[in-house]
């Protein structure tokens, strides 16, 4: 009987990552083979789904006829410090197991990431995140491993990827190449023209677009509210090459598609107001983005406003002020980014009709001010536009395909944009101001550049008088007349800029009680 | 356990042992005792110690038989296996646990089940 203790442990070695917020960790599987008692036993901070992987691995690897008798099977995923999550482990402990019980080549995942959820017939699946692990593959000089994708991929320059569709490719070798799928068409399908009459919400909408300024529209319900917002996509500029990137990275790692994204269309995210905290900035086990983060580059539209959970729209303050959301958790912390243009839509009172020239209101003084005082001060103070949207006529809602289009729109856009970023290098140039210190809302840098003669200067002032702005308030006002002289290619922001400004500032100007 | 019961089962281990040897797996240990309990065979084939329950039942009412070896009967075998393995003093041999499931029809007849490789530690 002393012939059957043998030493023959036998170790494989496969690179893997795991998905840490929106990027993969590199994790290498070691899969050791020897006697003794039959079983697998997963160590190295696995999650629920990767024990699982047991079964899978067992099931997938007996029908793809591979010899896959009950051994004694440990598997390490290193470096143990880092908790791992996700099925994309299946493929790795698979072939790890395979490559230590002499069953293939080593050579054939040397150098490459291998990730892939397994099915029970063998079959390979594509697992959430696939771009993430094409970055960190990219940035390793790697090549990789995946399961046929169903979403896009985003084929990087050069570099070798793989698609095993089932396990028994791999006995002949025979691997399919990914499909680089990049549809062509960049059209959103809605376009403003859709919209007839409110003119003056377009316009609204056209300034916060030009200068990304946080909007809120105010108005009855049935005014068209929503359809001014969801058309915002179709007036910004594509997203440029990084922003896609960083984008589609989120989506990816979200399970959500993306190959829109890689057109340059930009995101437009609309949670319902009963969205969780989680849900809106991000959370869970494991911590995956929240809408602020798939709105990143995009648009992050909040209708009713109001109806929103004061607690929940407080969160929002982090990743307005900063472009980014800290999530910190037990198992570590996250940091997702969250840069989007704000906009949210009210009414203007619970039965909504406070104000209309047509319909009265049925509320209540008390009421309407606590519903409007629903939305905290600072929330308020980083939206710098505040426009009436009033219910359209019937001649103007018949009347519908024949408005201000989109394309008339974004071309103000995109004028303003690319004068804005000619005169901030040339104010540059002159040491004048630095980008940086506008983007940080720098007050002096922004003045300087609005370039103010003693005329505008006076009536500013007076303005200020008139209506009591505060000092923030005159700040936002100033921004958005900037952004209205960039639309008209104007050195100096003059009266008539400013004056326009001050019209979106309907909350300095009057308070409902009055 | 009624004699009845006794006897159906020392039955089954007879028919579950020729037919192990008819197929080339060389039994070793019947009836196997220590702390841990009783392993019904304990046999060999090739470099492979091969643990087998023997479930003989005399008819499918109660469910099949190898149904009956549940997850703290596997447990039990894994146990034994391991006093064995260490009674032997071969530590790292490498191990099987089969079983055998075994129906004895009123009128003499046996059907046999075997299952190789049922189970490993952790299902």
């Amino acid at each position: 009987m002393r012939d059957m203790t043998r030493r023959e442990e036998q170790v494989g070695f496969v690179t893997t990552a795991t998905i840490q917020g929106i990027d993969a960790v590199p994790v290498t599987v070691e899969v050791s083979v020897g006697s003794g008692l039959p079983g697998i036993h997963i160590v190295g901070m696995p999650d629920t789904a990767i024990q699982e992987a047991k079964q899978r691995v067992r099931q997938a690897l007996k029908a793809a006829h591979f010899e896959m008798r009950n051994r004694f099977v440990v598997v390490n995923l290193a470096p143990g410090s880092v908790r791992k999550v996700g099925s994309g482990f299946d493929l790795p402990i698979a072939l790890g197991f395979l490559i230590a019980t002499g069953q293939i080549n080593p050579e054939l995942v040397k150098n490459r990431l291998c990730v892939g959820e397994l099915s029970l017939d063998g079959s390979v699946k594509a697992i959430f995140g696939q771009l993430a692990y094409e970055h960190i593959a990219q940035e390793r000089g790697w090549g990789l491993m995946t399961g046929p994708t169903v979403a896009g991929v985003f084929t990087q320059r050069g570099q070798e990827h793989i698609c095993l569709e089932h396990l028994s490719d791999l006995r002949s070798g025979c691997f399919a190449q990914p499909e680089p799928t990049m549809v062509t068409s960049g059209d959103t399908g809605t376009d403003y023209a859709d919209i007839a009459g409110n003119d003056l919400a377009k316009r609204a909408l056209q300034i916060a677009a030009a200068g990304s300024h946080g909007l809120l529209m105010v108005g009855p319900p049935g005014s068209g509210k929503t359809m001014l917002a969801s058309r915002l996509p179709s007036i910004l500029p594509p997203l440029a090459e990084d922003e896609r990137v960083e984008s589609a990275l989120i989506h990816s790692v979200a399970g959500l598609p993306f190959d829109w994204i890689l057109q340059g269309e930009r995101p437009f995210r609309a949670p319902h107001h009963g969205a969780s905290r989680a849900g809106l900035i991000g959370g869970g086990n494991p911590t995956t983005a929240g809408e602020v983060s798939l709105a990143h580059n995009g648009v992050l539209f909040l209708d009713e406003l109001p109806e929103f959970g004061s607690s929940v729209l407080q969160l929002l303050r982090q990743p307005m002020e900063q472009g980014f959301v800290t999530l910190a958790r037990a198992s570590g912390t996250v940091v997702f980014p969250a840069r989007f243009m704000f906009v949210a839509a009210s009414n203007p009172c619970p039965c909504g009709f406070y104000g209309d020239p047509k319909r009265s209101c049925t509320c209540t003084v008390p009421q309407i001010s606590r519903y409007q005082g629903k939305v905290g001060g600072p929330l308020m103070d980083r939206i710098e536009i505040i426009v009436d949207v009033w219910r359209s006529d019937a001649a103007h809602v018949l009347n519908t395909g024949q408005g201000t289009s989109s394309a008339q729109l974004k071309e103000g856009v995109m004028r303003a944009r690319a004068f804005a970023t000619q005169r901030q290098a040339r104010d540059e140039e002159q040491g004048l101001i630095a980008n940086s210190t506008l983007a940080n809302g720098s007050g002096a840098a922004l003045l300087a550049s609005c370039r103010f003669g003693t005329k505008e200067r006076a009536s500013l002032e007076m303005m200020a008088e008139r209506y009591q702005l505060s000092g923030r308030g005159i700040m936002c006002a100033v921004a958005v007349a900037r952004t209205i002289a960039d639309m008209e290619e104007s050195e100096r922001v003059t009266s008539e800029h400013l004056l326009e400004a001050m019209s979106f500032r309907k909350n300095d100007r009057e308070s409902v009680a009055a | 356990m009624t004699a009845e019961r006794k006897q159906l089962g020392s039955q089954g281990e007879n028919i579950a042992c020729s037919f192990l040897e008819s197929s080339g797996v060389e039994v070793i240990e019947r009836n196997w005792r220590c702390q841990a309990g009783e392993a019904d065979v304990i046999a060999r084939e090739g470099d492979e110690l091969v643990f087998i329950e023997v479930k003989t039942r005399s008819s499918n009412s109660a469910g099949f038989p190898e149904d009956a070896v549940d997850r703290r009967k596997r447990r039990r075998y894994e146990k034994i296996a391991v006093e064995y393995l260490f009674s032997h003093d071969i530590p790292s041999a490498r191990v099987r646990f089969d079983v055998l499931a075994l129906l004895i029809s009123a009128d003499g007849k046996a059907f046999l089940r075997y299952h190789r490789d049922a189970y490993g530690e952790g299902d």
